[in-house]
């Protein structure tokens, strides 16, 4: 519930509540109140008694920042061909050189792990999270770890855009309208 | 329903005798199960297994009965469950409620086998077209007909 609403006109308009009878169906919103035909949400309709536009403005306000929200970003990652190379590269900064075993180069040392992390994270587009910080021991940790491709869980959505056989239907949204809205 | 006697017990399960769609698979086979329609929540912890089949096994199953229709309706708060139609028209339903995915498989491939005749008790397990293939014994098969002949002609009669 957003900042406006706290304390404003609820409890002005809870006592105009037994001018008007309100049906409140199982899972859907009151649809049958002048008032939530006006605008507005859920709080308007039951509260909004004789039509209180104030009420009505300021929920649907609440409503429109939160419809646009900002997407979620896509977790996904695919490692690049020249991963070894790079990584290979990064080793030998650090040794000084270029060495046979670079997989045993430590990045235990604080300042090390710091710098090497954050530079795979910027240029691969991929971050260690924080429960595995204390695995990456070597170089060789490093490299399993940005070895391994993460496929974002949006599993539906690849489900029904990829080319399905012509005897399946995927009715995905099909109800989605029954699905209760929490405000 | 497969036999229609009502009689003096309370008996439920009904009873019948083996039968096949028009001799289904003597020559060709024909899949009798229509369609497939999976409900099943998209949140709820009982329909895990529905989620997981839907997303990793359905499309093969798809691949290999290309003259089954499949329907995937999630719905919230529903049970899941698979309700399967056959040609005849009859409605079966296995509900999937805290079901792994591997055992949906097995549900799913027993509904394909399915003739879509209604599940009742068989009172033969066995059925065939020509009970008799030399002929039905009768008390004049193997008798010399010049003693029996008249009488075999009575009983005709009488038959008729």
């Amino acid at each position: 519930m957003a900042a406006p609403l706290v304390g404003k006109t609820l409890f002005r308009n809870f006592f105009a509540l037994s001018r008007n009878s309100f049906h409140l169906q199982k899972a859907t919103v009151c649809t049958g109140s002048r008032a939530y035909s006006e605008g507005g949400g859920l709080l308007s309709s039951l509260f909004g008694g004789s039509g209180d536009k104030e009420l009505a403005a300021a929920e649907q306000e609440a409503l429109d920042v939160l419809s646009q929200r900002p997407t979620r970003k896509s977790r996904a990652y695919q490692p690049p061909p020249d991963l070894q190379e790079r990584l290979e590269g990064m080793a030998a900064e650090i040794r000084g050189g270029p060495t046979e075993n670079w997989r045993n180069v430590s990045v235990e040392n604080i300042s090390t792990k710091f710098q090497v992390l954050s530079r795979c994270n910027k240029e691969f587009g991929h971050e260690v999270p924080n429960a595995e910080l204390a695995n990456m021991k070597t170089f060789q940790d490093v490299l399993g770890f940005y070895k391994t491709a993460v496929v974002d869980n949006d599993v539906y959505n690849q489900l029904i855009e990829k080319d399905l056989p012509p005897n399946v239907n995927i009715q995905w949204d099909a109800y989605d309208h029954l699905v209760k809205k929490d405000l | 329903m497969a036999n229609h006697i009502v009689g003096a017990t309370g008996r439920t399960v009904t009873s019948g005798f083996l039968k096949s769609v028009l001799q289904n698979g003597v020559g060709r086979y024909v899949c009798q199960l229509q369609r497939i329609t999976l409900k099943f929540c998209k949140a709820s912890g009982q329909s895990r297994g529905v989620r997981d089949y839907v997303e990793n096994h359905l499309l093969d199953f798809a691949a290999v009965n290309p003259g089954v229709v499949v329907y995937v309706t999630p719905k919230p708060q529903i049970h899941a469950r698979v309700v399967a139609e056959y040609l005849n028209g009859e409605i079966h339903t296995v509900f999937l409620d805290k079901k792994s995915a591997e055992e949906i498989q097995q549900h799913v491939q027993s509904l394909v086998w399915r003739s879509g005749q209604p599940l009742v008790r068989l009172r033969k397990t066995q059925h065939t077209e020509n009970p008799s293939i030399q002929g039905q014994w009768t008390p004049f098969t193997n008798r010399p007909s010049n003693t029996t002949a008249a009488l075999e002609e009575k009983l005709k009669s009488l038959a008729k």
